[in-house]
């Protein structure tokens, strides 16, 4: 393998106190006039709370943006799901509450796998998002007196969380959306639907715009600009089931990285420990409940392997709270990845509940004796009912079945402070980029980091960039670059419809997502990796043989081709996963390697040797990935084994 | 387009004055319904009521009332109708449905509203042109006057099914149509509401009731 | 857990914009009734696939109720027979072995079809562009805390904000209109203390582009109401209405 420290990989973070970093480095911002920013065409690349909110505030300030969506509406982007709710250090609660506890839970949270500059910066800007969701009408949670309520979330000891019912994402989404059409009302923003980015266009080394083909039309055009900003989610559909939408996918992402943007932390992928289990071979998705859930639900299985009582009959002394039991301080509160590992360890031993034994309960019992299931049914109505629409099962009565499922990815392509990537012009944002997770992502810290980036970030960040490059006009559209990368795509475009094997993309992308969830999932080993690697290049090449799309011609609608281009990506970047996975010799956070753990089965890492980010170059499909470390220095936090107990 | 033109041809514009009139109509039933009563009574009642009446200012105001609020309410719902079919598209369904756990009359009447208002107009133009237009002849009617002229016409089985018909008919139409109105102008209120709503369709039962009682009476001699 | 049942499908099927579209039939064999209506479909795709037929086309995303991309027509009703669901929520238990179903998708002028099931509802983002925002730019809002807004009025405006955008409302009504979908948004942002400086413009405009892009008035059938999939009311209607006439004739917008 080869390993380089290379100069690309500099974050370019502000040194000097932590709490100044932010306003120091804004302060020595190259400002764009508002005269001249009217000039500088960006291109926004995804319509979620990353990409409305970048797109909504670079149009404010001026420039013009081009907003771009694979969906017939910006407002149906997946952040719409977000349940649970968005944290900022408004110590609203006087629990003692402060933009550095925000950075230090998330650091901690994160596994210390994340960057001390970009996280405190998502704290300090936290209290602004809540201000700004808020003005637009976001209607979130009261109290009796008109302030704001709160609730806590896994992993911290205060009550940061803002919430919205169980729809906090569908209404911070709809609050950046409505900020979004008031710039496409004012003419600042076009917003383009139904495109489906396809490839990045670069040019000397630069990105300078995107390859879009239209979904409705089937054609393929070039869009060029001065800047590109990617906002195009996450990648936990690689595991086919996740808790992701069914479109959710990585090809912008990883269309730039073959482009020569380097892919940072692969293997940092989230097992969200309460979702509802899967019941049979023809579901096409997980379903999330909102980890809020476990503020009042407490989590059991039945001591005695394959009880067959119903779970009311089961008495208390028959029951193991095993989160209580072993992390006597948070409880049910765990972090994520240390419920979802801890549910697995009791089904791995036999004392799994459900048809499949692949569940543990979560039960309300206690929490109704306790508020009355009216005060129960105003916290998560929603999420109750949902659960009794899926399951047919009352969980008012009976204990909720849960297990964890794919949900979020920390990785993403890397990004130095400025949030762009070592390719100059292309900038991350959200969970399409590394950023501020680290290893583990804390409970309503999403919401946050893509509405930061968007709203708060981004838009300052953006400038240097573009007024660096002001002699330069994007470029023509018979540019040979912007040529080239559209007859690519439609080259490919004509290969996979040209194929006409046997099997439908839906049964090889589910293969897929079996290996990925059996050797890459919730914990994994260098052999099983290593196998995972042969048997995703196998699917690979059964894909490229023997995929059958329908309708055989590009120029309508056509949903299968439009899934071939994803899971053709999926199918690359899976093994990239896996190499990172196996590249990463330690267990942190939501990264379990088998052969790292302390005796009690917790994360054990290794800071002397990979305190780093990991960030990939593309060297080929099948070949063996490039890796870049960019060093992580931990000045103001002290690297301890993360405990809970 | 000038301020009143935009906002009076506007959805909720049209509504408007489709509710004004509509409400407008209502009262004149009312009124109407309340004179017509008076053919129970043997006395002289009814055709005292009418002579007076004809010879007063009041039919004047309310031929002239009738004249403008009948057409604009017809005009403005059948504008309404035109662009409403439009909306649909060039395809239909070719299956109907309601998820609605309304009574069923309710969901209906509100749906047949319109076609319940042109059958009203065809009605309408009968009826005026039978005893509107005929009031002298039947004010000289040597039988009873105006009362015993009713009683001949509706005692034809032919004329008293119609003006049963007609007054179900006229029922119907403002049985969805007057809770409709206020909806137009807008109200909603979470007690006076349901009030109003079922006032409105108590007056449409006991209107068409109370029309449609007349030729029953008469046609059951 | 539950049986299997076998259902006889009428879908329509229409490859593009301007083609003519027709009712196609499938029978649909064996299909646990665990699953939900679009996995069924999803099945009967895999099966189309596998003869060489193309497959129904028919939006989906999230899959749990929340993105708005599903729906269409199962025997007339929105979203299918269940209240308070989309279809991609709708679970084949709710359906009888033998069970003969026509399936839609919505019409209406201002949703033509794209393929299939598929519709193009760019028309409501339109109408949310015609002022469906509060003018707020980012960086000069005032503390969250410093307007004091009441839990009952929070939660009201919660209930119009829920909407998904699905464009069942517009689908159910028979003047295919509409006026939920604009009078929620209207509704939810006069609610609160941040929606007033803008209120009276904003239910013009937006009243106004709706009418525009070819929906339907509203004959108060209340067919919205029980399509709508977050259950949102009628009232607002009422209330969006009562903005838009004052807007119109009292302050003479």
């Amino acid at each position: 393998m080869t390993e380089q420290t290379d100069r690309v990989l500099d974050g370019k973070c502000p040194t000097g106190p932590l709490a100044d970093r932010w306003t120091k480095h804004k302060g020595s911002i190259q400002l764009i006039g508002p005269i001249n920013k009217r000039k500088y065409h960006i291109i926004v690349v995804g319509t979620g709370l990353a990409g409305a909110s970048a797109a909504a505030t670079l149009g404010e300030l001026g420039y013009r943006v081009t907003a771009v969506t694979y969906h017939d509406s910006p407002r149906r982007a997946h952040s719409v799901a977000a349940q649970g709710g968005i944290n900022a250090a408004k110590n609203y609660q006087n629990d003692g509450d402060s933009t550095h506890r925000l950075f230090y839970d998330t650091i901690k949270g994160g596994d210390y796998r994340a960057r001390e500059s970009n996280v405190y910066r998502l704290a300090e800007v936290s209290a602004n998002i809540i201000d700004q969701a808020v003005a637009q009408g976001v209607p979130f949670a009261r109290e009796y007196g008109g302030a704001l309520a709160n609730r806590t979330f896994g992993g911290v000891l205060v009550s940061r969380t803002f919430y919205a019912r169980g729809q906090t994402g569908q209404q911070l989404l709809y609050g950046a959306y409505s900020s979004l059409m008031r710039q496409v009302d004012g003419g600042n923003v076009t917003l383009l639907t139904y495109k489906d980015m396809l490839d990045v266009i670069v040019s000397e080394g630069e990105a300078r715009g995107v390859v879009l083909r239209d979904l409705k039309t089937g054609k393929v055009d070039a869009l060029t600009a001065d800047a590109v900003v990617l906002c195009t989610g996450g990648y936990s559909n690689v595991f086919y089931l996740s808790t992701n939408a069914k479109k959710c996918n990585v090809t912008a992402t990883w269309r730039a990285h073959k482009k020569g943007a380097t892919f940072a932390n692969p293997c940092y992928t989230q097992i969200h420990p309460t979702c509802i289990p899967q019941e049979g071979e023809d579901q096409s998705k997980l379903t999330l409940m909102s980890e809020s859930l476990r503020n009042d639900g407490r989590v059991w299985v039945p001591r005695k392997k394959d009880d067959p009582r119903a779970p009311a009959d089961i008495p208390e002394a028959d029951r193991y709270y095993y989160l209580e039991e072993k992390y006597p301080t948070f409880g049910n509160m765990v972090p994520r990845d240390v419920a979802s590992r801890n549910a697995k360890y009791v089904c791995d031993d036999g004392q799994g509940v459900g048809a499949t034994k692949q569940a543990v309960y979560l039960d309300f019992k206690d929490a109704i004796a306790r508020l009355g299931e009216d005060t129960i049914r105003a916290r998560y109505g929603n999420l109750f009912q949902m659960y009794e629409k899926i399951v047919a099962d009352n969980p008012y009565k009976t204990p909720m079945k849960i297990y964890p499922a794919p949900h979020y990815s920390m990785g993403g392509l890397w990004v130095d402070y400025d949030l762009m990537s070592n390719l100059p012009g292309l900038f991350v944002l959200g969970e399409a980029n590394f950023s501020d997770h680290g290893a583990n992502r804390l409970g309503a810290s999403a919401l946050m980091q893509g509405l930061a980036d968007g709203y708060f970030v981004i838009p300052y960040t953006i400038g240097p960039y573009l007024h660096a490059n002001r002699a330069r006009k994007p470029l023509a559209a018979d540019h040979p670059d912007v040529r080239g990368t559209v007859e690519a795509v439609e080259a490919k475009t004509k290969r996979l419809l040209a194929i006409n094997g046997k099997r439908s993309v839906d049964s090889i992308h589910r293969e897929l997502g079996m290996v990925m969830l059996d050797k890459v999932g919730m914990s994994r080993t260098a052999e099983g990796l290593t196998e995972a690697i042969e048997k995703i290049r196998a699917l690979r090449a059964e894909f490229w043989e023997n995929v059958r799309i329908l309708p055989t011609e590009g120029d309508t609608l056509n949903m299968e081709l439009e899934k071939a281009h994803r899971v053709a990506d999926f199918l690359e970047f899976a093994e990239l996963l896996c190499h990172d996975a196996r590249a990463r010799n330690e267990s942190c956070g939501g990264h379990f390697r088998e052969e790292h753990q302390t005796p009690e089965g917790e994360a054990l890492r290794d800071d002397e040797n990979f305190a780093h980010v990991a960030a990939w170059g593309f060297a080929g499909v099948g070949e063996t990935p490039v890796l870049h470390k960019e060093r992580l220095d931990f000045e103001f936090v002290k690297l301890t084994q993360r405990s809970y107990k | 387009m000038s301020w009143l033109t935009r906002s009076l041809s506007s959805f909720s514009g049209r509504k408007l004055l489709a509710a004004v009139t509509g409400l407008v109509l209502v009262v004149f039933l009312i009124i109407h319904l309340l004179g017509n009563l008076q053919i129970f009574s043997d006395s002289d009642a009814f055709n005292h009521y009418a002579k007076a009446l004809h010879d007063g200012p009041l039919i004047l105001l309310g031929d002239i009332g009738l004249a403008i609020t009948f057409p604009l309410h017809m005009a403005m719902v059948i504008w309404l109708a035109i662009d409403n079919a439009r909306a649909r598209g060039p395809a239909g369904y070719k299956k109907h449905g309601t998820k609605q756990t309304r009574g069923f009359a309710s969901v209906l009447a509100s749906k047949t509203t319109l076609y319940g208002g042109l059958v009203l107009i065809a009605f309408t133009i009968i009826h005026v042109w039978h005893f509107r237009l005929h009031h002298e002849e039947m004010q000289a009617f040597a039988a009873g006057g105006n009362r015993g002229y009713v009683i001949q016409e509706l005692a034809n089985p032919g004329w008293g099914l119609l003006y049963i018909v007609g007054s179900l008919v006229v029922g119907w139409h403002i049985f969805h149509g007057i809770q409709a109105s206020f909806r137009s102008f807008g109200v909603n209120h979470p007690r006076y509401t349901p009030l109003i709503v079922r006032t409105g369709m108590g007056l449409a039962t006991v209107l068409a009731l109370g029309f449609a009682a007349i030729p029953v009476w008469i046609l059951l001699g | 857990m539950g049986d299997t049942i076998s259902l006889t499908l009428e879908v329509w099927r229409q490859p593009g914009p301007l083609a003519k579209g027709r009712f196609q039939t499938y029978e649909v064999k064996d299909v646990s009734q665990n699953i939900s209506f679009l996995e069924m479909l999803d099945l009967l795709n895999q099966r189309l696939i596998s003869e060489g037929i193309e497959p129904v086309h028919f939006e989906h995303d999230c899959r749990e109720g929340i993105c708005g991309s599903c729906g269409f027509m199962i025997n007339g009703q929105a979203h299918g027979p269940d209240l308070g669901t989309t279809v991609c929520q709708l679970h084949m238990r709710r359906f009888k072995n033998g069970d003969h179903l026509v399936v839609e998708p919505w019409r209406a002028r201002a949703f033509p079809v794209i393929r299939d099931l598929v519709v193009d509802r760019a028309s409501l983002d339109k109408i949310i562009a015609a002022g469906g925002y509060n003018s707020v730019n980012c960086g000069n809002a005032p503390d969250a805390n410093a307007m004091p807004i009441g839990r009952d009025t929070a939660e009201e405006a919660f209930d119009a904000a829920a909407c998904i955008g699905c464009g069942a409302c517009v689908a159910a009504c028979k003047n295919a209109s509409a006026m939920l979908f604009t009078s929620a948004k209207v509704g939810q942002l006069a609610m609160l203390p941040q929606g007033q400086p803008e209120r009276s413009h904003r239910v013009v405009r937006m009243y106004d582009e709706m009418q525009a892009l070819g929906f339907g008035a509203c004959s108060w059938t209340q067919d919205c109401e029980a399509a709508c999939p977050k259950e949102i009311s009628v009232k607002w209607i009422s209330r969006a209405k009562r903005d838009y006439l004052k807007a119109r004739f009292k302050e003479g917008l």
